[in-house]
């Protein structure tokens, strides 16, 4: 692929079995397979260069797998164990894996932004984590398999080891991804960004005047940060918060991406009452989720044939709602709350929390505990639950074929609702 | 045989996980007969104490699919009759490495026959062809 970072094309693919079979992941670009055990045994076997004597369905799921991944060269490959994982599995019966495959880590406090929806409260006088307990992190990250690191903060350009991080990411074969507010991009840590990052996400909550009633800076400087990421070269994702206070600004937001037709991709984060944030707006869970929808689906449809577009996990009920007008998706495009299931947040007081917002639900502490442990524990298993309970018992999802993949939306706090167009009753509107 | 899901793309939400439509490739679905009447994909739901204690239903389950030993079969005739049993398939070796363990070795044993037959008539012909010259 031209303009791909070299060094994420030397790291090794990463092989992880799992209850279900296993998962294969090409750092290359970011592709992540689930496979069913046979089909899990022929890609350990052709990575391994031993196809040799396969049968003619093999040989089919080879020529599929090398499809999917790049195996255009011979490429190194790490098959993880996790220690213990084979005597483990989560008793909720909600999909989970035995370890992390996403991590979110809040590398700082520190920001200069002073958003005034921050879930995060930063601000400039905010503490960085120490490189050590960094260091500790990413260690016990490797140990689980985790493929993608998702740096966040804060700021994390302010972090002083930001690079270390990222250099490190890259010798334990993570592929670091890191969301910024793009003020403090600077042509030594755009050469970074550059060089190990998978991409990089940067903040927009409103085009113009709307930027700067929240960011506090001139569109102007954001345009310019775009520009500086491009002629790096650093494939850069727009991330969208959206709330009440803008939700009906989205056109001209989607508008705005498509004119930056160098983008990776746009997604649509729903905006969480946390923190700082609690008192900024409104979820979208308190407009019509037809309003809601018709939004979403318009804004999916614009951008869709140019770049990728991606929405946050706890989005899918009102994306759930809107998919079948687009053409591209079916429901395994949807998947609900990833938290503990797939990803985890990590604090920057080391807490290990099911999401980056969801700090009143710590299930344990990495400067004591080991991340695999903790993904075992208890407290985790309980939360798991929280979203199994969710979806059974939402009466907006019964009778909804999508459920089993939606879970009926974040477990913790209503964001979003789900119009019902897809099971025909698009008159009635339900709350979660 | 499948692949049961894929998800292409970098994460770079520092929130929550992302989804990616990505139109170029469509995602892996999972066949509607894994779905009940009421919508709601067939899985045992023990409470967390069951499956332990009780040997309860082992459910082994992952995004997008499952491994259910209590599920009702689907249409598609399973590859492996034995999955009523209990125990859990991760902790079994991969059947597929197995038998493609067993093949390569039939294939070893079989090239090193066929060398062998092959000199034995290289002899053979030589022998005649030396024996009528003499
Ligand atoms: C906390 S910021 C940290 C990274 C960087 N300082 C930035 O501004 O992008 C990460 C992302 O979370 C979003 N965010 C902040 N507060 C939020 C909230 N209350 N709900 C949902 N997303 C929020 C931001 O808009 C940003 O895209």
């Amino acid at each position: 692929m031209p303009g791909r970072p070299d060094p994420l094309q030397e790291l090794p693919l990463v092989m992880r079995k799992e209850p279900f079979g296993g998962i294969v992941f090409d750092p290359f670009d970011g592709t992540m397979l689930e496979l069913d055990p046979e089909a899990y045994g022929v890609a350990r076997k052709t990575l391994k260069g031993r196809g040799l004597f396969f049968s003619r369905e093999k040989r089919e799921m080879m020529r599929e797998l090398k499809r999917e991944l790049h195996l255009h060269r011979l490429r190194a490959v790490r098959e993880v164990k996790v220690q213990g994982a084979q005597d483990w599995q989560s008793k909720i019966p909600v999909p989970s894996l035995s370890a992390p495959t996403l991590v979110d880590f809040q590398i700082t406090d520190n920001c200069l932004m002073g958003c005034p929806h921050c879930y995060a409260s930063s601000i400039p006088k905010g503490q960085h984590v120490p490189w050590e307990m960094v260091q500790r992190v990413v260690e016990q990250l490797a140990d689980c398999g985790v493929c993608q690191l998702a740096i966040g903060g804060g700021e994390p350009l302010l972090h002083p080891q930001i690079g270390d991080l990222l250099k490190l990411c890259q010798d334990k074969g993570i592929v670091p991804n890191l969301t910024t507010g793009g003020m403090e991009l600077r042509p030594d840590n755009l050469t970074l960004l550059k060089k190990y990052c998978g991409a990089i996400g940067i903040s927009m909550e409103g085009v113009g005047e709307r930027y700067s009633e929240v960011r506090k800076y001139p569109f102007r400087k954001f345009e310019e940060a775009l520009d500086k990421l491009r002629d790096a070269g650093v494939p850069t994702v727009i991330q969208m918060t959206l709330s009440r206070a803008n939700f009906d600004h989205l056109p001209e937001m989607a508008e705005f991406c498509l004119s930056r037709p160098e983008l990776y991709g746009a997604i649509f984060l729903a905006y969480k009452p946390v923190g700082r944030g609690e008192t900024y707006s409104q979820a979208l869970s308190t407009l019509d989720a037809k309003v809601v929808s018709k939004g979403l689906s318009h804004a999916f449809n614009l951008l869709s044939p140019h770049m990728r577009v991606g929405y946050d996990c706890c989005m899918t009920p009102g994306v759930a709602g809107v998919e079948d007008a687009l053409k591209f998706a079916d429901e395994s495009n949807l998947e609900g709350c990833s938290a503990l299931r797939g990803s985890v947040g990590i604090s920057t007081r080391l807490d290990v929390i099911p999401c980056t917002f969801t700090w009143r639900h710590r299930i344990g502490n990495l400067k004591t505990e080991h991340l695999r442990d903790v993904w075992r524990n208890a407290n985790a298993e309980r939360f798991r639950q929280r979203i199994e309970i969710k979806s059974q018992n939402n009466r907006a999802c019964t009778g909804c074929l999508k459920k089993a993949h939606c879970h009926g939306g974040c477990p913790v706090m209503p964001l979003i609702n789900c119009h019902r167009d897809h099971i025909g009753d698009p008159e009635q509107k339900w709350s979660f | 045989m499948n692949i049961l899901r894929r998800h292409r793309g970098f994460t770079t939400n520092s929130s929550s996980a992302s989804e990616w439509i990505d139109p170029e490739r469509p995602p892996a679905s999972i066949p509607l007969d894994q779905f009940d009447a009421d919508g709601n994909r067939i899985v045992p739901t023990p409470t967390p104490e069951s499956g332990s204690g009780d040997g309860g239903p082992a459910t082994i389950s992952l995004e997008g699919f499952e491994f259910n030993p209590f599920a009702t079969p689907s249409p598609k005739p399973s590859p492996k009759p034995e999955a009523t049993a209990t125990p859990a398939p991760a902790k079994e070796e991969l059947p597929s490495v197995a038998s493609e363990n067993t093949a390569m070795v039939l294939g070893f044993l079989g090239t090193i026959l066929g060398v062998f037959a092959l000199e034995r008539m290289l002899r053979l012909w030589w022998r005649k062809r030396k024996e009528q010259e003499d």
